[in-house]
């Protein structure tokens, strides 16, 4: 098994399988490889990092992931299981199993509706009773270190952290199998960087979160993975440890990402 | 010597609501002032301040900015018009969306200078070629004759700063200029924006949030929090001395990578 050598985290049971990805899009009679034979698996509890510069395929490998876009090959498993064709039910139960931090929180809510419907939206559309989803929705709340008033406030009327914790709290509420977190710190205030990233430790720990984090920031990736990715130009050109990776980098676009930052 | 920009206990409002309270500080020739702080903060009011580009419901209310001994605040539009650009530069964070979509860029520079010099289209064209050389970019014909949606974002950042640097201003104003890119692109127009400094003597006030960056590039820091400038030093003093609660707050919240 090439993909388990590879990634070396033989023995841990994986989440999710990806292999042999390959994505083309097309315009017009141009066409581009954003993802081309990427192979990984993130371990229970674990957390890969995805690093590589804008259009390097990153957010396409997420896309591929949640369904939002079908790629040219390869395969998808999440909990052993293959993704890529499920429909109906299945398809649903996927949106539950996996979910998504984005990097614009403000922009992920409905404006029309107040935070705690927001949270709420999800676990009443898989199905569950109202009093036991505003039962939850208010136990997330305490989770992300919110104040219960918050789910009647509108996501204009926070501020940019407090919302992205929310945010967080809407994607722990059907208990997925895998949190995406897609650049889910880069638009926040440095300090307000470091409260949510002490939130995502505490709960990763908490709630033992398996996660993919995609990024540009190796700072944040050493401080918060297990492993990392280093993605450029849709391939993975390298992955092993982000201490590995950051100190002794053996390719030369990751030493070039090591030493662009300041 | 007259400092080349004095800003002396000045309160910015919006609307009558104050959003930036008694902000001094002093800058000499080819200096390079890092203001840091969070969004909100107040950092982009002042640089707004000092560059007349309030608005209409911004203004300056209690202080005076002088640049070279001149007053800034009671200056006039006129006075304004003639200082920014020749004398005084602005990059923008994303100058993509600073820069009319249907014209190409080099259409967009001959403009920019004909406002302020009688100038020809060919020697627009031969001075922007020669500054795209100075900062190694091999393709500045194909630069100049692109549309900015055709330019990678930090083409287009490089675009800003020849723009605002083509007339060699003595002072240039860097809203976060390179906090939209990638970091390798950040190192490099960093280091140019570096090069620049060194070979026009420019001053620049650099307003960003990447603390590693204003280490790298500022001569002296200033620290707003919510309007207040609490904070204003040499670099080395404010990173490794910092005095103030929420710059030590700042500070500790930077997570910086480990080489070794």
């Amino acid at each position: 098994m090439r993909s388990c050598a590879s990634t070396g985290i033989e023995g841990m049971e994986k989440i999710l399988e990806v292999k042999g990805l390959k994505k083309t899009y097309h315009r017009d009679k141009n066409s581009l490889t954003a993802v081309e034979d990427v192979s990984f698996d993130v371990g229970k509890g674990e957390c890969l990092g995805l690093v590589g510069e804008s259009g390097c395929g990153k957010s396409t490998i997420a896309k591929i992931i949640t369904h939002l876009t079908v790629p040219d090959a390869g395969s998808v498993r999440l909990g052993g299981q293959e993704t890529l064709f499920l429909k109906g039910k299945r398809e649903r139960a996927l949106y539950r199993d996996i979910q998504m931090v984005f990097q614009d929180p403000q922009d992920s809510f409905d404006p029309r509706c107040t935070l705690g419907d927001g949270i709420m939206e999800g676990m009443r559309s898989q199905g569950m009773k109202k009093a036991r989803a505003k039962e939850r929705m208010y136990r997330l709340l305490e989770m992300v270190e919110l104040d219960a008033e918050m789910a009647f406030r509108y996501p204009h009327e926070v501020s940019g952290g407090q919302c992205q914790r929310a945010a967080i709290a809407r994607a722990l509420a059907p208990d997925p199998q895998l949190v995406i977190c897609d650049e889910a710190t880069s638009a926040l205030d440095v300090t307000v960087q470091g409260q949510i990233i002490k939130l995502l430790k505490r709960l990763r720990a908490g709630q033992g979160l398996s996660m993919l984090l995609i990024c540009h920031d190796l700072a944040l990736v050493q401080d918060f993975c297990d492993r990392v990715l280093v993605m450029y130009k849709g391939r993975v050109v390298e992955e092993g440890t982000p201490d590995e990776v950051i100190r002794h980098p053996r390719e030369a676009y990751t030493r070039k990402l090591v030493d662009s930052v300041f | 010597m007259t400092p080349l920009l004095d800003v002396r206990h000045v309160e910015v409002s919006y609307d009558g609501t104050p959003a930036v309270h008694d902000v001094s500080f002093q800058m000499d020739p080819g200096e390079i002032l890092g203001i840091v702080g969070e969004s909100g903060s107040g950092k982009s009011t002042v640089v707004k301040a000092a560059m007349g580009l309030l608005g209409n419901s911004g203004a300056v209310t209690r202080g005076d900015i002088y640049y070279k001994g001149e007053n800034v605040v009671d200056g006039g539009d006129d006075k304004l018009r003639k200082m920014r650009g020749p004398s005084m530069g602005m990059i923008f964070q994303n100058t993509e969306a600073s820069l009319c979509p249907i014209r190409t860029v080099g259409d967009q520079l001959y403009e920019s200078v004909s406002q302020h010099e009688k100038v020809s289209r060919k020697e627009v064209r031969e001075r922007a070629l020669g500054f795209f050389d100075k900062m190694s970019l091999a393709d500045g014909e194909r630069i100049l004759d692109s549309y900015p949606f055709e330019l990678s974002g930090g083409m287009n950042q490089r675009v800003g700063i020849m723009m605002a640097m083509i007339l060699h201003p003595d002072l240039l104003f860097a809203d976060e200029p390179t906090s939209a890119l990638d970091v390798t692109v950040q190192a490099q127009v960093v280091k140019e924006m570096m090069e620049m400094r060194d070979l026009y003597g420019t001053a620049i006030v650099l307003v960003t949030h990447n603390m590693g960056v204003v280490e790298y590039m500022a001569d002296k820091i200033a620290v707003m929090y919510r309007g207040d400038l609490v904070e204003y030093g040499k670099t080395e003093d404010i990173i490794h001395h910092p005095q103030e609660g929420y710059t030590k707050e700042l500070l500790g919240a930077v997570l910086r990578i480990h080489r070794d």
